[in-house]
């Protein structure tokens, strides 16, 4: 389901926290559906359960995933705007504009890859 | 939980153990690193009661392990020179092993045999490196201990079995609580799979902290300043090392990346940028010293 | 599967059933080929019984072949077997990887003690009981078991077992090292024996008339394959026509004192087992405390060795005046060949060929033992050389020629030829050739005169003197008394046969007074 990339410096947790996210965000994880066990991961991918345990809980911190005891844990719906998230990815769109920028892309052009997107969504 | 405190142990003139402390939470999975010579193998033949410490203590769930058959029952190893009788084959070894373990299962002994594809009857001295490595994990893991300890475990393994290896533990793990010791040298590998680490230098274990412990609490850090104005940062900023290419300065300080970052903020950088340590550095900084660093040496 | 003791809660098993089975089943080839060979007794006796058609054999007949078998077999074979069997259970401790295994299993130190010499004993019985088991199958065939034979020869089976192999057991556990465990053995075995021998030998070079023996009397004890083989005999009791009435094993109580001995060297293996350390591996000795000893004990071996083979080869031929060795070049060269194994001790224990840096006080120590060495046995302490014995106590003199020959005194006391003199008193278990006073009384001490083997230097008169008191002694001549034993000779005075029963010579009683 997800692939880690090894040779990527960020931790491992991380990795997983983000590859979850972009599923859930693209919708390759549909609202309410089951995710893999903290088991079947940490076999799957050879990697320590507690570490998975970690991500999936700050996922839910984040909003991202509900856990219901005994049950496992699912993918949540639209999750509420999450603050630190918010602020997290707003800081990497200044950095990302401010090279678009560098690159001689223009505020019209940043715009309506807006737009784009915001007709994906709809 | 294992512990060990103040560990003593000299041979002959020797110092390999100059107070030795560890604590192995349950349940998890612990990376013991160090530098050769270190006295990670000592330390685990005292975990496993080989040895007896000269001051100290060495404790499984509360009670020494030496001479303690009771807990000495509730943990297996995998030491780096693993032995086996001179003509046994593996099934032979798992005779012997189930005579010792009561917790050996007979039914994982069997499910592994598809896992390991060794050949059973063969002596194991026919096999290769590897495969005896392979045959190691096979008994050991059959026995099914609550404490499993390795010793450099998956040197000499192929890619393929390595996972498969780390596969299984990790099901264990959260299967049954299993706690794995493990001493390595491949950081890259512990660092997908433990929790806990513990460093070791010259039979001290220097840090010990959980691994999200470690990771969060220490950053590297990429500056551009303003020509001219490349401050100089006060000692309380607990920086590890500096270096620089051209412009662009690398700082590895200790702290969490918001609050580093808020403080660099501060010198006003042209630049800054905040990215996680690999477990690898970590362990080049944290024992970076004049006695043990990359020394740049240009030949 | 263990054996448990009790049925509490906490239980500590001293029996490990699979460890055992696993060393027997590890070492068959060694049992198992003992066994083999073994059987092959029995076998040859019954086809020689079937191939002379013998259907019956006395029953007394067979217990006392049995028990001479017992008497004179089984204390030697188990006493070379026991090693082999202690080599082989002990063996893991001599190899770091394999001790570390052990020492790492689910088990304590006593119940790998306990199993390890349960196995041991099982590999060393296992053989005779085939053996013994065939024999007694035969014997039964053949209307000849005799119950008390087979028990008794059981029981010098069991004791001599547990003797032996207590005593390679504990050699085992005082070594690291596979190859060095046999030599302890080794010397636990006739290392009494051995420094008899050499301190003797040391003695014969400064005192004049002592003479090596076989006899170590009170001490004989120490080595138990001869001990036994001396205290422990089938007596049989024959009428005159050779037909046996009656047999016993006599002595089979010192067998059983032995194997007490046994137990108690077993109790002191397991005590330094559990107060081993498990890195001891390889090392020559496994006990910091028995460094000393080792290096010490080496360096005394070679100093009596190759210190005196030194002083043989460069001082006595080249140097020496007279026919006694000289204190100090002695103590020098007891000191080099003492220094000598002193030095391939340290290189032993320490592994490693640099052993030279600081060893100035150890070469301190063996010079101080060297020198005390030589001194002490010199000085004639025990007045071996001044004793005479009485008259009443001699049983007969012999004359020795240069060679060491003897030559019987009716030959007319060729007096030419005065060997060493030597007497022993008659009736007295110690030691035959110890009284050489008589050229003492001369002044003779060392280097003038009188020699104890090269006649020519011998002057006329004394010669003369020599063969005087001989004829005397031998002869009962009147007017002889005590003092004329005084005279020069030299001659053997000898003790009847008795235990040793070495020499046959002619002979003479001295009569009247002496």
């Amino acid at each position: 389901m997800l692939t880690l990339n090894y040779r990527d410096s960020r931790p491992i947790y991380g990795q997983i926290k983000d590859g979850l996210r972009r599923m859930i965000v693209t919708g390759a994880l549909e609202p309410d559906e089951k995710l893999p066990s903290v088991r079947a991961m940490a076999v799957e991918l050879s990697i320590n359960p507690n570490t998975i345990q970690r991500a999936y809980a700050e996922l839910e911190a984040e909003g991202f995933i509900y856990t219901l005891p005994g049950r496992g844990s699912f993918a949540a719906r639209q999750p509420e705007g999450d603050p630190a998230r918010r602020q997290e990815l707003t800081s990497r769109l200044r950095e990302l504009i401010a090279e678009l920028k560098y690159l001689h892309m223009t505020d019209g052009e940043i715009l309506s890859l807006l737009r784009e997107e915001g007709a994906h969504n709809d | 939980m294992i512990e060990a405190r103040s560990v003593v142990k000299t041979f002959g003139g020797f110092t390999a153990l100059d107070g030795a402390s560890i604590t192995v939470p349950d349940g998890g999975v612990y990376g013991l690193v160090g530098p050769n010579g270190a006295g990670k193998s000592t330390l685990i033949r005292h975990l496993t009661g080989i040895c007896r410490p000269d001051s100290g203590e060495v404790l499984v769930e509360g009670e020494p392990v030496y001479e303690n058959p009771e807990k000495k029952v509730l943990v297996a190893a995998i030491p780096d020179d693993w032995y086996y009788f001179p003509s046994a084959s593996v099934a032979d070894m798992a005779r012997f092993y189930q005579g010792f373990y009561p917790s050996f299962d007979r039914g994982r002994y069997e499910k592994f045999r598809a896992v390991f594809t060794l050949p059973e009857n063969t002596p194991i001295r026919r096999m290769s490196k590897g495969m005896q490595k392979q045959a190691a994990f096979w008994l050991t893991m059959s026995c099914r201990p609550k404490y499993l300890i390795l010793d450099e475990p998956v040197d000499g393994l192929d890619p393929v079995m390595r996972r498969q290896v780390w596969s299984l533990m990790m099901s264990d793990v959260s299967e049954y609580g299993t706690t794995v010791l493990v001493s390595s040298h491949n950081l890259r590998e512990l660092e997908d799979v433990c929790d806990h680490v513990g460093m070791m230098n010259r039979g001290k274990v220097l840090v010990e902290r959980s691994l999200a412990d470690l990771q969060e609490n220490i950053v590297k850090l990429q500056a551009v300043w303003r020509a001219g104005e490349t401050p100089v940062l006060p000692r309380e900023l607990e920086v590890l090392h500096t270096s620089h290419v051209g412009r662009v300065y690398t700082y590895i300080v200790r702290g969490t990346a918001a609050a580093v970052t808020e403080r660099m903020e501060q010198y006003q950088p042209l630049m800054l940028e905040a990215l996680p340590l690999s477990l690898e550095e970590i362990f080049i900084y944290e024992l970076g010293g004049e006695h043990y660093a990359v020394k740049e040496i240009l030949l | 599967m263990s054996w448990e003791v009790s049925t509490m809660p906490s239980k500590r098993s001293f029996f490990n059933r699979t460890l055992f089975l696993k060393n027997l089943g590890r070492f068959w080839p060694l049992w198992g080929g003992v066994s083999l060979a073994g059987a092959m007794l029995p076998l040859y006796l019954l086809l020689a019984m079937l191939q002379r058609q013998i259907h019956w054999v006395e029953p007394l007949e067979f217990a006392e072949r049995l028990s001479a078998a017992a008497a004179y077999l089984v204390p030697a074979f188990t006493c070379g077997y026991a090693i082999l069997c202690a080599m082989a259970v002990w063996g893991y401790l001599c190899n770091s990887r394999s001790a570390g295994m052990m020492h790492a299993l689910p088990v304590d130190r006593t119940c790998l003690f306990v199993t390890g010499v349960l196995s041991g004993l099982a590999m060393i019985l296992i053989p005779y009981a085939v053996t013994g088991g065939l024999l007694c199958l035969i014997a039964l065939f053949c209307g000849a078991f005799h119950l008390t034979a087979v028990v008794t020869t059981v029981l010098t089976v069991a004791f001599a077992a547990v003797l032996f192999f207590g005593m390679a057991t504990l050699c085992a556990m005082l070594t690291g090292h596979a190859l060095v465990l046999p030599v302890f053995y080794l010397l636990a075995n006739f290392l009494a024996h051995l420094m008899e021998m050499l301190v003797t030998g040391l003695a014969e070079d400064f005192l004049l008339g002592v003479w090596m023996t076989q006899d170590m009397g009170m001490l004989g004890f120490l080595s138990p394959v001869m001990q036994i083989y001396r205290s422990v005999r089938p007596v049989a009791e024959r009428l005159p026509d050779g037909t046996l009435t009656g047999w016993r094993l006599q002595g089979l109580w010192v067998l059983g004192l032995y194997a007490l001995a046994g137990l108690a060297l077993l109790a002191l293996a397991w005590y330094l087992y559990r107060r081993r350390h498990s890195e001891s591996a390889g090392d020559v000795v496994a006990f910091r405390w028995l460094r000393p000893v080792f290096r010490y004990g080496l360096a005394l071996l070679s100093g009596l060795t190759a210190g005196r083979l030194l002083y043989e080869l460069f001082w006595r031929s080249l140097f020496q005046q007279g026919a006694y060795a000289e204190r100090r070049p002695m103590m020098v060269c007891v000191f080099l060949g003492g220094m000598l194994g002193y030095y391939i001790a340290s290189m032993l224990l320490e592994k490693s060929l640099r052993v030279f840096r600081g060893s100035w006080r150890g070469a301190a120590l063996v010079a101080a033992g060297a020198a005390a060495l030589c001194l002490l046995v010199s000085i004639d302490l025990f007045g071996v050389e001044r004793r005479v014995p009485e008259p009443e106590e001699i049983e007969s003199v012999t004359l020795l020629d240069r060679g060491g020959a003897e030559r019987p005194l009716h030959d007319g006391g060729r007096a030419g030829d005065c060997g060493a003199a030597g007497a022993a008193p008659s009736g007295h278990r110690g030691r035959p050739g110890l009284y050489p006073h008589l050229p003492a009384q001369l002044g003779q001490r060392r280097g003038a005169g009188l020699q104890p083997h090269p006649a020519p230097d011998l002057p006329p008169e004394k010669r003369e003197n020599c063969g005087a008191v001989l004829r005397s002694v031998a002869g009962g001549r009147p007017g002889g008394n005590a003092g004329d034993l005084r005279q020069p000779a030299g001659g053997v005075l000898q003790r009847p046969g008795g235990d040793s029963g070495e020499r046959e010579h002619p002979r003479r009683r001295p009569a009247g007074g002496h």
